[in-house]
């Protein structure tokens, strides 16, 4: 058996102690980690900057074709608010065929027109004959069950005798609720 | 045991951390640049993919305005002098013979007029008085929308001719109607 009489701080020091070896091994650790980070970041720093170019590049590529599509679309934008204000206006207008063949339709034999008016505050104003008095009845029912119309009022019947022959005029306002465009009032 | 801390590893040690707080200050640089790249490359492929949409659109977006732009010549067709009026009547003139109907007269009123809420546009009032059979009017009024120019029908006062023709389906109409030609007043969209 071998015995060290010598106090530790004179003993012969290891070449190496594990101690600074763990110091050094683990602050080039570090290092390494830090620097493989920097790597990281830059590469990845080269492939956004790579990516941005490539899109400037596509951009600019497309640049003529972008501002066609702009310019269209711009004129597209007008002319649109154009025919808005176009179809607005037409909307303002009765839509006479359809009220004329709601009006033929809910005609029957024996009943006949001489004369329809339409009014600028919606209303057809019409006026007609008939061999049979009861007639004008069906042909009112027939006109307020339209989805046309609003609603129809019989305003008068008359008995009128032609040469032997009597028939009955009447007269009937038919609420369309279609009435005028309105105009200004100065004209230049 | 106790650690004995030589010179050279103090050296060691002191440029480890420099190298070190070197390499953080570096990474966090690099960092900071990536993010604010990132979001301009984020910005750069929104523009991109929203340009190369549009221009993928640009034959639609073409065909739209054509069509458009068609609706829109109905409104300037119509100029107020002697040749405009008798282009207009000569159209009227064609829709009246497709419709099987007479035009009997054709007045122009003196002032042309303007929309209370869209002054923007004119309107020439025309009074027209036409005769034929009801079904040649519906068809007349049907036409009068396809018609080149932009035409709409304000009012309208129907008669019978002969009150005594009790034979409904063949009796003559007598009709007055006021036409509105409605046109931009010459002023065309631009870009």
């Amino acid at each position: 058996m071998k015995i060290n009489l010598l106090p530790q701080e004179f003993r012969p020091q290891p070449l190496v102690s594990p101690v600074r070896l763990g110091i050094i091994i683990g602050g080039m650790v570090l290092i390494l980690v830090a620097l493989a980070g920097v790597v990281w970041q830059y590469l990845v720093l080269r492939n956004e900057e790579r990516m941005i170019a490539n899109y400037t590049v596509q951009l600019e590529i497309r640049k003529a074709a972008l501002a066609e599509a702009n310019d269209i679309e711009a004129r597209l934008n007008k002319l649109k608010q154009r025919q808005a204000a176009i179809n607005k206006i037409i909307e303002t207008y009765p839509e006479y065929p359809v009220l004329l063949k709601t009006l033929a339709g809910a005609l029957r034999n024996d009943v006949w027109l001489t004369s329809v008016e339409a009014t600028t505050d919606g209303f057809f104003k019409i006026r007609g004959e008939t061999l049979f008095f009861n007639f004008i009845g069906d042909f009112l029912k027939g006109l307020s069950q339209s989805e046309t119309y609003q609603s129809a009022r019989l305003i008068n019947v008359d008995e009128v005798d032609n040469d032997g022959v009597t028939t009955y005029s009447f007269q009937i306002d038919i609420e369309t609720g279609e009435g005028a465009p309105k105009y200004a009032a100065e004209n230049r | 045991m106790q650690l004995k801390i030589g010179k050279n590893l103090i050296v060691f040690i002191v440029v480890g951390l420099l190298i070190l707080i070197g390499l953080s200050a570096g990474f966090v640089y690099l960092y900071n640049l990536n993010t604010q790249k990132v979001a301009l490359r984020l910005q750069k492929e929104n523009e991109l993919n929203i340009a190369v949409a549009k221009i993928n659109r640009l034959p639609k977006l073409k065909e739209e305005v054509s069509v458009l732009e068609a609706e829109e010549q109905r409104l300037i067709q119509f100029v107020p002098d002697k040749e405009g009026q008798a282009e207009f009547v000569w159209e009227l003139q064609d829709l009246a013979e497709k419709s099987k109907i007479t035009i009997v007269s054709c007045d122009i009123e003196k002032n042309f007029k303007k929309y209370q809420d869209n002054p923007e546009f004119k309107v020439y009032q025309w009074r027209v008085t036409i005769s034929g059979r009801y079904s040649g009017l519906v068809d007349f009024l049907e036409l009068l929308p396809r018609a080149k120019r932009s035409v709409q029908v304000s009012s309208l006062k129907i008669n019978s001719i002969s009150e005594d023709d009790l034979n409904r389906g063949n009796y003559k109409l007598n009709v007055e109607m006021m036409l509105d030609l409605i046109t931009s007043g010459g002023e065309k969209v631009t870009k």
